[in-house]
């Protein structure tokens, strides 16, 4: 499979790579299928919608953020993350993880309960 | 809009699988409880428009992030927290 966007250029892929989301993310319920890249410092994900290649999601990781963070059995947490030039202004949403089963190539933008995750929680700190 | 009028315990049927009931009533607060298949997501308006717009900032950021100079990672740290319990 190939998509073409102005970010990312042309990338070329295997079908198996594909994951599904059902019920899309919250506000793209019509985008079911995504790949999800590293980027190229290994910092970040990128989860990018094969519909609509422009449309990219970048992810972080959350476990290593908060080890206790709500687990669901056999997906990893990531959460959605609001780049800035400003590093310090960049901020991930920690109250709708979304969710990532690499084994089987699924996920879901899941909405937590707990209001001690926020929406808006900063990612880095200057040392 | 459709608008109804519902006392306490009365109910609405939305197609075949949704059900909507007016548990309680209070000077300036409605519970209501909803049976819905699980597929259906039922979201608080407020919260769902904050994700929603968080969602679209994201992508907007991702649109006019420079990917590559986020390499320029460096003299700053993950702000890792101690898990509340």
């Amino acid at each position: 499979m190939k998509i073409e966007s102005k970010q990312f250029g042309e990338i070329e892929f295997d079908e198996s790579i594909v994951y599904k989301f059902k019920d899309g993310i919250i506000g793209f319920e019509k985008l079911n299928e995504f790949i999800l890249l590293n980027s190229e410092d290994g910092v970040f994900f990128w989860l990018i919608s094969i519909e609509e290649p422009e449309i990219v999601f970048p992810l972080f990781p959350v476990r290593p953020l908060f080890e206790n963070y709500p687990k669901d059995k056999g997906y990893e947490p990531f959460g959605v993350v609001n780049l800035s030039k400003n590093l310090e202004e960049i901020t991930i949403n920690l109250k709708s993880p979304v969710y990532i089963d690499t084994k089987n190539k699924k996920g879901y933008q899941s909405i937590l309960d707990d209001d001690t995750y926020l929406i808006n929680y900063n990612l880095f700190i200057k040392e | 809009m459709l608008v109804l009028t519902r006392k306490p315990g009365e109910k609405i049927h939305i197609g075949s699988d949704l059900t909507v009931s007016i548990i309680s009533i209070s000077e300036n607060q409605v519970k209501i409880g909803i049976d819905a298949p699980p597929e259906v997501k039922i979201y608080r308006s407020e919260l769902y428009e904050k994700l929603l717009e968080s969602n679209l900032q994201a992508v907007d950021g991702a649109k006019s992030s420079d990917i590559k100079s986020l390499s320029a990672l460096k003299n700053i740290k993950i702000n890792k927290n101690a898990d509340r319990e």
